[in-house]
Order: C-alpha cells, then structure tokens, then sequence
C-alpha cells in the first residue's frame, strides 16, 4: 500500500465522524463553536497531506526500514502484554514485575549466554528481584505512589 | 525576587533533589535511546506528591542534565544519547579515536555551561518582556502561535516535513479525544467512560517515548563497544578565552531557536554548527575533530533549554518537546503558563530561572568529578535494562491517576510510535500537537464565534496576519514548486543540515 493512504482514510473517517457528531442546535449554542468543527478541519488536514503524501514520488532520502526480527518482536509485546493484562492487579506488583524482569532478560540472554547455563539463570534471578524490590520500595515508599 | 528564589533552593534537601536530578538525566541522557522529553514525563509522575517548586526543580535538573549527558554518548560512541547531540558525534567522537576523549568531555562541559547559563540571562531578561507583548495576542493570535509550534516541529524533526505535520495532526486529533472542553460534549470515546475524560498526556508521553524507544532499541542493531581510555576531563579556561565569539554567537542562536515554538535543540545545535564553520578560520578541521565545533555544538543545544523555557512561560507555548512535557508539568503543579503568569504569579518565573541556574551549577559539579564513575551505565545490557525501563513506564503511567486505563494508553500509544517511527514519521511533532490540541481546538472556536463565523480577523489582525504569513511560509517552503520558484527569484540554493 502506498504510504499516506492509511493516513487519508482515517482522515476521511475522523471528518465523518466530525460531520455526524451532535451539534447542539438544542441547546441553541453559536454554530460556530459546536464540538465537531476542530477534529473535522484536523480531518480534512489529515486526508489531503495523506492523499499529497500517497502521490509524491518517494523520498531518496527516506531508507526502508530495517527488517524487523518479528518473533523477538512477538515475544516481547507477548511478555508486556501478558504483564499489563494479566499480571497487574491480580498479584503483589513486585511478584509479577521480578517475573516479568526474569523471563525478560534469560529469553533474550540464552542463546548468547557464554556462561554456564545455570550461572546464568541465577544472575538474572537476583537482578530480577533486586530491580523489582529496588522500584517497588522506590516508587511505594520514597516517592509514596500505590502500586497497582 | 530572584535571590530569594535562589536562597529557597540552598536548603539540603533542595540541594540533594537538584544533585539526584541531574545524575539521574545525565544518566538518562547517556543511554542512547532514553530521552530527555521520557525523564521529564516519568519524574512528573513521581514528583506529583512533591511541593511544586522542588518537583520543578527536580524536572529542570531532570532536563538540563539530559541535554548535556547526551554529549558523553555521541564522543564515546558516536551514537547522539539524545536527538540534541547529533551534532556534537560530528567532532566529539573524532577526538575520542584520536585519544582525546576526556578532552573532548571537558569541552561539551564548558559549551554545555557557558550555553546554559547564557540561556539562563536570557530566560530572565526575556520572558517578562514576551509575557508582557503577548498581553496584546487574542484568541487569534493563540490560534496561529499553536499551528505554528506544531508545524514548525514537524517541518524541522525528520527527513519528510510532511510526515511530521501529519504526526502533529494527529497529535492534535488525540488531544480533542473525550469530553470537548467547550460544551463537555464525548468525542470519539464510543461511550466508552474511561475515554470522556481524554487521553491521558503524560502516560501518553511515556508510552511515545518509553515504550516506543524500548521497542526500538531491542529491534536495533547489537551495541557497540565503549571506549575505555580517557584522558584528563577538567574543562579548560583557555578554550572559554579562544572561542568566546564562538561561545557567544552558539548562545545566540541556541536562545534563538529554543524560543521558536517547536523547533527544539537539535536543530539549535545543528544551526550553532553551520554557523562556526562558516565563520571560523580553521573550518577545514570541522568534522575531524574540530574542538572549536564541538563547544558550538554543545553551547547551541544547552542555551536552547532554557530558550525553549521563554515562550512556554510567557505565551503557554513550548518551544521543544521536552519543554512540552515540563510545561504540562508546571500545569499539573498549579502554574498558569501564559502572558498573566507574570502579573498572577511572577515569584514562578524567577523561580524557574533560579531553578535553572541551579541545574547549570549541578552539571558542571558533575561533569568535574563524576564522568569517569557514570560511564558504568553504558555497560549494562540492554537486554537488563530495556525491562526494568519498561517496569518504569508502567509505573510512571499508572501513578498519575492510579488507574490501570492510564497503563493501557501508555502500551497503545507505544506501539503504534513504534510502527510509526519506524517508517520515518518523527514523534516530537505528535507530542506538540498533544499538548497544544487545547489550546488550538478552544482558540480556533473562540475566534470564530467572537467574529460571528468570519476567518477575516484571523488574517487582517496585525499580529495575526504576520503568523498566519509565517505558518504560510513555513508550509509553501516545503512545495518543491514554491521552492524553486523563491530559488529563481533570489538565485539561492538550498540549505541542507551539515
């Protein structure tokens, strides 16, 4: 797809959006001020240097970006993912950030590891729960935040 | 008024918040990847519960000491810690191959200082005198001012200006997300209630650029080796006397370009640059380790700070990013940033420029005794890092509100950053629009009603014409057809960064 198309589209679906919102001639308010005027403008914007963007020639400047190593990239919003969602506020917040510190650090450690394997698994184990005890104290404590 | 600000801030615990701060962004300037704009959005969270001067003065140090760690990176590695000192990789890190690293660290100390505390002179001198012409500014002027920073920022950050207005207008576009501060009227929530009260700006600002940038480094390319040998780091007086004009003139422009909303200290060090190889004797040493471009660079970038400092004080528009961030900071700790700060609330100007020169003082104490010991932080993994920074943002997302939608927010906008970034789209633009969507979504409104539904005023005001001719020449110079057209008329070329 050619970049800015994405953009224009949701463009056209924000000026919609816009056009279709409530604009309170109940309440006898000056037209000029209803709620949908700025993102409709904001839209409209969107939509003609999204199109402008989808017909200029590309960029010699622009690179390609750098292939993405997808799997790692998986893995990791898997393991943010799992900790947002499903860990927070259904155990003590250091239990499931050392977790998520652990498996963190050993899966992307592993195949690299030069150390024996058990070495290993024990030094990512105490930086796991040194950092989680560490931020936990730091944030509940000194900077008096309740965790979630 | 500004000496009993500065004797505020010689309790001990102001002394060990200002010290503690400034490690703190030195250290986050160092890391390649963490940025100023992330530190100032994380320790809003958690200076929340603090009196308003210390949590901005921890902000400020926050900061300024980013700004100028990030030259310990681009002379080391060549790798800019922040987007600021690019410019200085240029020099820096061609002295640091010759053996002269700890050279060339003392001299980003003296740029880094003598810039700061030039901007310092200026925040003081200038933000009563803008505060006090903007008093004239109405809604239409307020209009074009917040067009003009979001613009102007996407224009100059990244390689295709229309990437960036289109990241400033959806910056724009989230910010009027939730009840519409008119009329309280839900926009795009889709009656979804934690959506009414808006998207939350500084988890926002996290996951823009925490989680993002976490995504981006572990994606990027294995870290290179530091270098280890470095040689005496003391900043010389002699490099102060030989390149005053130089000092002077980077100062300038830094203050310069930190005023003009959005543009930031990148482009403030890049600009110092272009302008000391121009004027310079010994040009043809620029980019091989020229000591008279690296004290440029770093001067540029520092007197930017509080350059950027000026408008976000006096006119309620930031001119960088991380002057965003502290802006919507000052809100949160009860500030109105504006032309009425200095008749409502003046002791917080000079406070500020206390606070600032505090920060100045606190970087050069570091940059003497503590390079050596800080370059540790460059040898942990990213692998270790990467998580607990992550831990942080979840942190520094949910501890504003204490609510588990702010940490969500925080993820969703990180990963499309992530996307976004990755295809060349600069997100400084998308943080100016955030914070500026208020201001131009009610100003917009407010002027059309005052002028019973007429643009006219928007462009027959005097002051109002002369930005809207600015935000018209800001755009028309980027349509390769208006380019080359000003090109026939004036026979100039065009001006590439150096």
């Amino acid at each position: 797809m050619r970049p800015g198309l994405g953009w224009a589209v949701l463009g056209a679906a924000v000026s919609i959006g816009a056009w279709r919102m409530d604009r309170l001639e109940s309440l006898n308010i000056e037209p000029w001020s209803a709620p949908g005027l700025v993102p409709g403008v904001l839209g409209l914007l969107m939509l003609v240097f999204g199109l402008a963007l989808a017909i200029a020639p590309v960029s010699a400047e622009s690179d390609p970006p750098a292939p993405i190593a997808w799997l790692k990239l998986a893995g990791i919003l898997g393991i943010t993912g799992l900790f947002v969602f499903v860990a927070l506020g259904r155990m003590p917040f250091a239990v499931a950030a050392a977790a998520l510190i652990f498996v963190w650090v050993l899966t992307l450690s592993w195949s690299a590891a030069s150390a024996p394997r058990t070495r290993l698994v024990l030094r990512v184990a105490v930086i796991a729960v040194v950092a989680a005890l560490v931020i936990s104290h730091l944030f509940q404590d000194v900077f008096l935040v309740r965790l979630p | 008024m500004l000496f009993g600000a500065l004797v505020n801030l010689t309790g001990p615990w102001q002394i060990a918040y200002a010290l503690g701060a400034t490690l703190v962004g030195i250290m986050i300037g160092l890391l390649p990847g963490l940025s100023a704009t992330l530190g100032i959005a994380l320790f809003t969270t958690l200076t929340v519960r603090m009196q308003p001067t210390d949590a901005i003065l921890v902000l400020v140090c926050v900061y300024v000491g980013a700004i100028y760690g990030g030259s310990r990176t681009s002379i080391l590695l060549n790798i800019p810690g922040t987007a600021a000192n690019a410019a200085a990789c240029l020099d820096g890190n061609q002295l640091a191959l010759q053996g002269k690293a700890g050279r060339a660290m003392g001299i980003a100390t003296t740029g880094s200082v003598a810039g700061s505390l030039f901007g310092v002179l200026c925040l003081a001198a200038f933000t009563p005198v803008l505060a006090e012409f903007a008093l004239k500014f109405g809604a239409f002027e307020f209009f074009w001012l917040g067009l003009l920073g979001v613009l102007m920022s996407g224009t100059l950050t990244g390689s295709e200006p229309i990437k960036g207005w289109l990241m400033g207008l959806l910056g724009l576009f989230v910010a009027g997300i939730g009840q519409d501060p008119v009329h309280a009227y839900d926009r795009f929530t889709f009656g979804w209630h934690d959506l009414s009260g808006g998207i939350p700006l500084i988890p926002a600002l996290v996951g823009a650029f925490g989680f993002a940038e976490v995504l981006m480094v572990m994606s990027a390319p294995v870290q290179r080796a530091v270098t280890e040998s470095v040689d005496s780091i003391l900043p010389k007086l002699r490099d102060v006397v030989q390149y005053w004009r130089t000092i002077l003139r980077s100062g300038l422009i830094g203050v310069f370009i930190g005023i003009l909303p959005g543009v930031g200290e990148d482009m403030a060090a890049w600009s110092s640059y272009a302008a000391a190889r121009r004027a310079s004797r010994e040009r043809e040493q620029f980019g091989k380790g020229s000591v008279e471009g690296l004290i440029a660079a770093e001067t540029g970038d520092n007197a930017a700070v509080p350059g950027a400092m000026i408008p976000a004080l006096a006119l309620g528009i930031p001119g960088s990013a991380p002057a965003a961030v502290l802006m919507a900071a000052m809100i949160i700790h009860g500030a109105q940033p504006g032309p009425m700060l200095m008749t409502t609330q003046p002791q917080f100007m000079f406070d500020v420029v206390a606070i600032t020169l505090v920060a100045t003082i606190a970087i050069l104490v570091f940059g003497l005794i503590m390079v050596r010991p800080i370059l540790w932080v460059l040898r942990v993994p990213r692998e270790v890092l990467m998580p607990i920074v992550f831990v942080l943002c979840v942190l520094g997302a949910y501890s504003i509100s204490q609510r588990l939608f702010d940490v969500w927010v925080m993820m969703g906008v990180g990963v499309v950053c992530f996307f976004l970034r990755r295809r060349g789209y600069p997100v400084a633009p998308f943080v100016l629009g955030l914070v500026l969507g208020d201001i131009v979504d009610k100003t917009l409104r407010r002027g059309l009603v005052l002028s019973d539904g007429s643009l006219l005023p928007f462009f027959t005001r005097p002051l109002s014409a002369a930005l809207a001719l600015i935000v018209a020449i800001v755009l028309l110079s980027q349509v390769p057809a208006a380019r080359r057209l000003w090109q026939r008329l004036t026979g100039s070329q065009d001006i590439a960064r150096p």
